[in-house]
């Protein structure tokens, strides 16, 4: 054995025992326990994708090197699909989450499956592109191709907040990117078409500061405002399909943070490049596309109406919701990269005429989101029934029914239980004066509870609803 | 921890994973004598080296469609690094790329475009190419080598970093 020659064996086979190792870890996982059938479909592919990986014809022309290097990065991808557990993952409410992505993509063209993350947030990633791109350089573009024609996305949620069920609102902002990428090119036509004026007299800025280098620093600027716009078009996504309790859990994801910082990381990957505009800004969209002002006006009206708790306060909360961005800066990371001077000095420059394109652009998204999902998006939500959910919250009642003159009253929406939820609890977090730690915890404990039930019951009696109506139509199944 | 230790994640692995597959299929054709044929895989790094060196988006800064521009570039499984490294800079310092042509006294666009040329008739030339087909044509090789392991180790060193 002489390791100046066998080193490579031994990588190669080292790299042979961890694709063994990896299939018998996937084969091991509870499939009983996913909390949809799709992550059925994403262990399918990396197990497609590791098998032939295992194949000694196709090992032949595959850097044992980059190989190694390869299975440890798709270590994450089982990770993933081993921490979709309905141990963790509220089912009714993924359910309805599912029955939305349904619907935004009836043709199932593209499909979802859930999982945690430990970090303190939630993240839609393109499960199948990003194997596929941990793939390149070991299979032949074609075969990637093949293996990853099935688009899977995965959604992370946050394993820290897994009880709190008013914070899955920030699931509708993560649906927007799968909306993004799937309608990219109207939404492009849109971004271009609110931008022209503006990136000629950036691109002129530019050449003037670096001649050289101008049409690489405009990709990537280019590459930048695609990804703030982005952000924003799905921030428009979450306020239209949860509501304000979407605005309520976005604010509260800000919390702790520089919220006038527009944050941009760049990559040597373009397609890695991320930027997000400031919360402030961020918030001051959702305001205006949510019609959050509208909202407290009738929920105060309403609340007052049925004698809700705190009904003065809690319908104009959301008014208070700091949004006021005209201190905003701009901060480029990493801070060595040669071009990040140049990207952050235009950008501060040109801040206030990018943030007017963004809304014009949002304009035109919010118009073509009503004409492409007529039928899913929230145009209004009904505030005397989530005012009659909050006095059920108040009295300890699930609710998963909005009383009315008949004996079982109406079946809550998944979008009344969720904002009445959302604004109980935010008003038991801010109202805490005379409660101790173990009477906070008590009340936060009830009403992630009594939300849980009112999930799980307002869903099977949804699915119950769909099958008997089925039934009457003469269709058994 | 062992800081040397291989880095598989992170903005840098990619690149790293990227450049050194292009360097293996160069090997293969330079270093292997053998009459084993080009993979799948092997044309496929080279077209990706290709790319590479024409420097990859091409946009014009006077378009009225630069985002436009920009996805009709996107291809789902591939990295893009173009705008991130200054490869004139970068290559021009390469002592093997200095002497490449120099008696013919090329800059670093022709130099570029006859490197670019090679690939693509290497790949057009033999509709079934072999690995080290032409002996007289291996200093484009022996080239095209240093400039990635040039890249190679700057990748090494910031993945590490």
């Amino acid at each position: 054995m002489d390791f100046s020659k066998d080193e490579t064996k031994a990588i190669s086979s080292k790299c042979l025992s961890l694709i063994a190792r990896t299939i018998k870890i996937l084969n091991r996982i509870d499939e009983s326990n996913f909390p949809t059938l799709t992550t059925k479909d994403a262990v399918s592919l990396l197990q497609k994708a590791l098998k032939w990986l295992e194949n000694p014809s196709n090992l032949e022309s595959i850097d044992p090197v980059v190989l190694y290097n390869r299975l440890f990065a798709m270590q994450k991808f089982v990770e993933i699909v081993e921490d979709s557990s309905s141990d963790r993952i509220s089912w009714p409410l993924v359910s309805y989450c599912d029955d939305i992505w349904k619907k935004l993509f009836p043709g199932g063209e593209s499909k979802i499956f859930y999982s945690i993350t430990s970090q303190h947030n939630y993240f839609i990633s393109p499960y199948s592109d990003g194997l596929a791109i941990a793939m390149n350089g070991l299979m032949p573009l074609s075969e990637i191709k093949n293996i990853t024609d099935n688009n899977i996305y995965c959604l992370q949620l946050a394993s820290t907040e897994d009880a709190n069920l008013q914070l899955y609102a920030n699931i509708g902002h993560e649906f927007g990117h799968a909306i993004f990428y799937n309608r990219e090119k109207e939404l492009i036509q849109s971004l271009d078409s609110n931008f022209t004026n503006l990136m000629h007299n950036i691109s002129s800025d530019v050449s003037s500061k670096d001649a050289a280098n101008a049409v690489r620093i405009m990709i990537r600027i280019l590459y930048v405002i695609n990804k703030i716009a982005t952000e924003l078009f799905c921030d428009l996504v979450g306020i239209r399909l949860m509501g304000p309790a979407f605005f309520l859990s976005f604010y509260e994801l800000s919390w702790g943070q520089d919220n006038s910082v527009w944050n941009i990381m760049l990559s040597p990957d373009n397609n890695m490049i991320s930027a997000y505009p400031s919360f402030h800004f961020r918030l001051d969209c959702l305001f205006t596309f949510g019609d959050i002002d509208n909202f407290c006006n009738d929920a105060k009206k309403d609340f007052t109406t049925e004698k809700c708790l705190s009904s003065d306060v809690l319908a104009g909360c959301l008014m208070t919701i700091p949004r006021d961005h005209t201190s905003d800066k701009i901060a480029v990371y990493p801070r060595d990269d040669q071009y990040g001077p140049t990207i952050e000095s235009t950008l501060t420059k040109h801040l206030t005429d990018i943030k007017k394109a963004l809304i014009a652009f949002l304009k035109e998204a919010d118009k073509l989101m009503f004409s492409w999902y007529p039928n899913v998006i929230i145009s209004k939500l009904d505030t005397a029934g989530i005012a009659k959910l909050l006095l059920r919250l108040n009295h300890d009642i699930p609710p998963n029914i909005i009383p009315d003159t008949s004996l079982l009253g109406i079946p809550a929406s998944f979008q009344a239980v969720l904002n009445a939820s959302a604004l109980y609890r935010i008003n038991l977090l801010v109202n805490k004066e005379g409660k101790n730690v173990s009477d906070l915890a008590h009340c936060m404990g009830k009403l992630e509870r009594l939300t849980a039930k009112s999930f799980e019951v307002t869903y099977i009696q949804q699915k119950y609803i769909e099958w008997e109506n089925n039934r009457r139509g003469g269709n058994s199944k | 921890m062992i800081p040397n230790a291989m880095t598989s994640t992170g903005p840098y692995a990619g690149l790293w994973s990227h450049l050194k597959s292009i360097d293996h299929t160069i090997e293969r054709i330079v270093l292997v004598d053998s009459s084993q044929k080009l993979s799948e895989l092997d044309k496929d790094r080279l077209m990706a080296l290709q790319k590479f060196l024409k420097g990859g988006i091409e946009i014009d800064l006077t378009s009225k469609n630069p985002f436009e521009a920009l996805l009709s570039y996107k291809i789902s499984a591939e990295p893009e690094y173009s705008s991130a490294i200054d490869l004139r800079s970068r290559i021009n310092d390469i002592p093997e790329f200095n002497n490449f042509l120099k008696k013919a006294k090329k800059g670093y666009d022709e130099k570029i475009k006859r490197l670019i040329d090679f690939i693509d008739n290497y790949l057009k030339d033999a509709k079934e190419p072999e690995l080290f087909q032409k002996k007289d044509e291996k200093e484009e090789f022996v080239v095209l080598r240093s400039i990635i392991h040039s890249l190679l180790s700057d990748a090494e060193f910031a993945m590490r970093c």
